[in-house]
């Protein structure tokens, strides 16, 4: 008897398994049947069990190859693998239906494989495929770098180079060999990967470390080095691993960052990147580029600290240019790039374009950081024409991309003119905006460290024009965006350069009023010049450039011209603005001269005078320059210059608020100026007369805001007198001579001229209207009693003052004037008052008697008055109204 | 008349801006200090109406000097004969100056009273008075002015001038007050207070000081012209940079509450204003 073949005994096996498997569903099912006689009872599950799963479909059945051991469905004659006939064990052996016809039941193998289903197959799969291999290559890394160690210490440089160079090439087979025996080909990338990085790394320190060193010659090591990365590039390309790929370049930048000098040199990295540059262009993958674009600019940092390390004798301009030009050669190879039709319709596509604009545009960044660092570094200061220099390395491509690359490329569906550029395309790409973003800062620089503040600010903003223009001309963005960034950052420079010493500020104010001008020009044909549709962000152009000129002007005229006449020339830039705001139908406009005739009154509260020496008659700089702000801002507020109709689209605030401003800030300035250029004696009138004037504007232009100020400064007039005036010593106020005397008084009395109007009662009198009577009769009778007080003592002053109380009864009474007449009372009342308190115990006998019996007759005289005044209005009732 | 009136309107102030830059009577400057010194003057006539409550009496005002001269006597240390003797010749000087000053007319509350005197073992360029007429030089201030008597009269007028207009008085009036009724603890914590606020305006009262001696040097037929050769000689800085920044300007205006006395730029163009001429130019 022969031995069962393997084959047979697998047969016997799965028999057998079946028919265990059978008989197991034949017991569950007896056991299921005695316990359910009639119809199975619903069966309850408890809440937290899932209902059970639908019933599947019976797992099919398969057949093995008899040749090849492969699974075959059953119903198949032959093998799907070799094409072997296949027999069918299970149908030849087929039960009798019942009892055995139930164990003949194909294997319900997913009840036994239920917990494998459970599992995550993906997480398995990540586990199995990939993370083992990693893992496994990482070990075997280090397995390797031990034994390296190990051996170091026992073999000798050429033994250890050539053992790790062909662990690296061993690895790099056995990577090739399982790519073509799946699954494991998933794994071969990065087996390929690891010997690569090996075999460079063995190159490497064949020549840097001494325990390895078999290579003396730099220039052979960098030959070796450089093979090995051709190598290890090139078979990265074969092999399409965009990852293998990424670190191939990467690693062979990387090595060379970290060579000795003779090995890093400039022009290695420029071949190198040439070299990358033609891969990236003759495979499509700009991700090559963007890789190169890094390496590239890491390996010149050690380069730039050899270049500023250079003692200061050996530094020359031929010594920094044999540097500097490899890197600029590295950027032009780059930056010019797309300007190549065969790069640009290889790179310049949809699927990589995005890489390729990253990798311009940090081409761009790098190169104007290095350059300008390396630059200002080796200098010590980055001058303008070197500036100039680097800057057009950047304006010229920037240039060139604007007329050779796509401007605007119809969206994917879409055909026609007036289609919007499609997002990354044309002159959307970030790297064309960078170019001349970064060629204006270097010159911003370069314009920044010029010496002479004229030059500096003139070039600077012609730097800034040229910019705009050339985006209006090219219709370019970025060319207008940086041009117009300039221009509002020449207010910046304009103070730093003004600060530095009065001649500086001088010419910076000079150039600044050829930047207003030429702003001015701007904010007429801008929105012309702008070709095509005008972007919402570009929309108010016009009226920044208006902005802008008014600015630079104002800020001019404050940088030549001392407080005084500046506060005059804001007067008259408002008066004009107006003028011209209708002229040009600049709203605007006339929104900036409303402003600045109420800046131009609120800057008169802040100049300093100095000695205020009358220049013209009596007329002091103070005097002329708030006369003129006044006399400007009345012209605003009574001339009209504006129509209302005109104002309607000036939103920030109304032609009537303007107004009132102006008429409160007028009335503000002058007070101001009253306050400053008289003594607290002769303020007074002058305050005094002002709220007669007022009032009498008031009145005739039926305004209430006119005849409010005027109570209000009355008001203040008094309170003023009572502070300053009758606290203030005598020997500090000015001279009582004729003309003043005369001035005080003729103001004092002229208020109650104004009684005549407040108390009209041919007019709308209105509330203010019945301040305005009581506000004058008290400060003309408070001005009259003041001056009073400060002139007389003792019992004079009382007597005084009594008269002056009698006085303003008498006429209270005979006019019919109770604002007169309340005063006078109170003003007897103090008389009485001091008469007790003070003169009967502070004077000699005769001048308290002297006091006393006065003071009793006029007030018997005014209580006699009284009396009279009562029985003439019981007979004849006045018309007048108290 | 709508054309006309603003093409006049602005060839007058084009005239005006011409006139004022051309002339250069008085440099002008930006400054927070027009505005503040509006407000810390009513601070100080607030301060000066309580002269008119808390009354103090010339008398009393010359007992408190009496004391505080004592005191300031007491602790003046031994010098040598020589020192003594030029000290002597400075107070001599001082008296001579002084006593003129102090017979004006305009010199009420103590008219003929005052005291000057060299205060001895003191360092620095300054002059003081204490309320009740005292008045003291010291030793450099008077070595310093020996041969400028005007501008040691104007030094005197201007401290003269601190007792007559009341600012000696005022800084004690409250504490003596309190004291007379019993209550000297609230009395010195209002003089503390008070003390707080004056540092607000001191700076008028100096002004204020300035203008009396100014006008003091008048009434006593001297050239008041001195007041700007007393300031050369102080020293006091010019601090007459016109083309500031902003930044100076805000500096300025803040730090001006620690200050005692203006700046060097404000007290020149206040005396130039009260004189009617700029200094160095030939006087009326």
């Amino acid at each position: 008897m022969t031995d069962p073949s393997p084959l047979d005994l697998k047969r016997a096996l799965e028999e057998l398994w079946r028919e265990v498997s059978s008989l197991r569903s034949e017991v569950e099912s007896l056991k299921a049947g005695r316990g359910l006689p009639g119809p199975a009872p619903a069966r309850t599950r408890p809440p937290d069990q899932k209902p059970a799963p639908a019933a599947r479909a019976p797992a099919k059945a398969f057949l093995l190859c008899p040749a090849c051991e492969a699974k075959n469905d059953p119903d198949s004659a032959h093998c799907d693998q070799c094409g072997a006939p296949l027999t069918k064990p299970a149908q030849a052996t087929a039960p009798a239906p019942g009892r055995l016809g139930r164990l003949s039941q194909p294997i319900k193998t997913e009840k036994v494989s239920d917990w494998v289903k459970s599992l995550d197959l993906s997480t398995e799969q990540f586990i199995g495929e990939r993370l083992l291999h990693y893992v496994g290559i990482t070990i075997l890394a280090i397995g390797i770098g031990f034994f390296l160690v190990w051996r170091a210490a026992h073999t000798g440089p050429l033994e250890k180079v050539f053992t790790a160079a062909a662990a690296g090439a061993v690895l790099v087979g056995l990577g090739e060999w399982l790519k073509r025996r799946p699954p494991y080909d998933k794994i071969s990338n990065g087996i390929i990967g690891g010997g690569w990085a090996i075999l460079y790394l063995t190159a490497f320190a064949s020549h840097h470390f001494d325990a390895t060193r078999v290579v003396t010659s730099p220039a052979l090591e960098l030959g070796l080095l450089l093979l090995v990365a051709a190598g290890m590039i090139a078979h990265s390309i074969m092999i399409g691993s965009k990852a293998l790929r990424l670190f191939s370049f990467g690693l062979t930048y990387f090595v060379l960052l970290i060579a000795s000098e003779g090995v890093a040199l400039p022009q290695v990295f420029l071949i190198l990147l040439a070299a990358s540059t033609l891969v990236a262009v003759e495979t499509g993958h700009a991700d090559i580029l963007l890789v190169s674009v890094a390496g590239f600019y890491a390996n010149f940092v050690p380069v730039w600290h050899r270049l500023i390390s250079a003692p200061e004798a050996s530094r020359s301009l031929h010594h920094f240019l044999g540097q500097f030009s490899w890197l600029a050669e590295g950027y032009l190879l780059l930056a010019l790039l797309p300007l190549l039709p065969r790069a640009k319709d290889r790179l310049l596509q949809p699927e990589s374009e995005a890489v390729l604009d990253a990798a311009l545009s940090l081409n761009t960044v790098f190169f104007g950081v290095m350059g300008a660092g390396m630059g200002g570094t080796y200098f010590h200061t980055l001058s303008f024409k070197r500036a100039l220099a680097l800057s057009l390395l950047f304006d010229l491509p920037g240039l060139a991309y604007v007329f050779a690359l796509p401007r605007k490329l119809p969206a994917p569906g879409v055909a026609g003119a007036g289609v919007p550029p499609r997002p990354g395309t044309g002159s959307g790409l970030t790297f064309t905006s960078a170019a001349p973003v970064v060629g204006l800062l270097i010159l911003a620089g370069g314009i920044f460290n010029m010496p002479s503040p004229m030059t500096k600010m003139l070039v600077w903003m012609a730097a800034a024009g040229v910019w705009t223009w050339i985006g209006l001309l090219l219709d370019h963005k970025s060319w207008r965006v940086s041009g117009l960034v300039m221009a509002v950052l020449t207010f910046g420079l304009y103070f730093s350069v003004a600060r530095v010493s009065h001649d500086q500020r001088h010419a910076a104010s000079a150039a600044l009023f050829y930047f207003s001008a030429a702003s001015y020009l701007a904010s007429r044909w801008y929105r012309l010049w702008l070709k095509g549709e005008v972007p919402d962000w570009e929309k108010p152009a016009m009226e920044y450039w208006l902005y802008v000129g008014s600015t630079a002007l104002v800020l001019g005229l404050w940088g030549v011209l001392d407080p005084a006449p500046f506060a005059i020339a804001l007067i008259a830039l408002a008066v004009a603005g107006e003028h011209l705001a209708v002229f040009f139908g600049r709203v605007h406009l006339w929104g900036q001269a409303s402003f600045l005739a109420l800046a131009a009154g609120a800057y008169t509260f802040f100049v300093d005078f100095g000695a205020n020496l009358a220049v013209a008659g009596p007329l002091t700089p103070r005097l002329l320059t708030s006369g003129c702000v006044v006399a400007g801002m009345a012209y605003l507020y009574y001339g009209e210059p504006v129509e209302k109709e005109f104002t309607r689209p000036w939103k920030a605030w109304t032609i009537e608020g303007n107004r009132a401003w102006l008429s409160w800030g007028m009335t503000a300035v002058a007070a101001f100026a009253v306050y400053n250029e008289f003594d607290p004696r002769m303020r007074l009138p002058a305050w005094a007369g002002m709220a007669f004037l007022l009032y009498l504007l008031g009145s005739s232009r039926e305004e209430d805001s006119l005849k409010k100020q005027a109570v209000l400064l009355a008001a203040a007039t008094g309170v003023e007198g009572a502070v300053s005036y009758l606290l203030q010593p005598k020997a500090l106020l000015a001279e009582p001579t004729a003309a003043n005397i005369a001035i005080y008084w003729g103001s004092a009395l002229s208020l109650l001229l104004n009684l005549s109007l407040s108390k009209d009662a041919r007019r709308k009198l209105t509330e203010t209207d019945r301040q305005a009577s009581w506000a004058f009769c008290c400060l003309s009778m408070a001005m009259a009693a003041l001056y009073l007080s400060k002139e007389l003592q003792s019992y004079h002053l009382t007597l005084a003052l009594s008269f002056e109380g009698i006085i303003a009864l008498l006429f209270g009474m005979a006019l019919g004037y109770a604002e007169l007449r309340y005063p006078a009372l109170l003003l007897l009342g103090l008389c009485v008052f001091k008469a007790m308190a003070h003169d009967s115990s502070m004077l000699p006998l005769p001048q308290r008697v002297a006091t006393m019996i006065v003071l009793g007759v006029i007030l018997l005289g005014a209580s006699m008055l009284y009396v009279r005044m009562g029985k003439r209005d019981e007979k004849d009732p006045p018309d007048r109204a108290p | 008349m709508r054309k006309i009136l603003p093409i006049a309107l602005l060839s007058a102030f084009a005239g005006v801006a011409a006139l004022l830059a051309l002339r250069q009577a008085s440099p002008t400057r930006e400054s927070l200090l027009p505005s503040m010194r509006v407000l810390q003057q009513h601070e100080k006539q607030l301060d000066r109406a309580a002269s008119q409550v808390l009354i103090l009496s010339p008398e009393e005002e010359r007992r408190i000097g009496s004391e505080f001269d004592a005191r300031l006597r007491n602790r003046e240390p031994a010098v040598t004969p020589a020192e003594e003797a030029a000290f002597r010749a400075d107070e001599g000087l001082v008296v001579e100056v002084g006593r003129p000053l102090a017979r004006a007319p305009m010199v009420r509350r103590f008219p003929g009273n005052y005291s000057f005197r060299v205060l001895r073992g003191r360092g620095g360029n300054n002059a003081f008075a204490v309320p009740g007429g005292f008045v003291y030089v010291l030793p450099g201030l008077a070595a310093k002015f020996r041969a400028a008597p005007a501008a040691l009269a104007f030094v005197l007028g201007h401290e003269i001038g601190h007792v007559e207009l009341g600012h000696c008085g005022d800084g004690v009036r409250t504490r003596e007050w309190f004291g007379k009724v019993g209550l000297a603890p609230v009395g010195d914590l209002a003089g503390i207070l008070r003390v707080l606020a004056q540092l607000h305006f001191s700076e008028v009262q100096e002004i204020e000081a300035d203008e009396f001696a100014v006008r003091l040097l008048r009434a006593t037929r001297q050239d008041p012209a001195a007041a700007l050769q007393a300031l050369d000689l102080l020293e006091l800085p010019q601090d007459g940079q016109t083309r500031r920044g902003a930044e100076d300007v805000a500096w300025e205006g803040l730090s001006d509450y620690w200050r005692t006395h203006p700046m060097g730029w404000e007290r020149r163009n206040r005396i130039q204003r009260l004189i009617g001429r700029r200094a160095g130019s030939a006087g009326p």
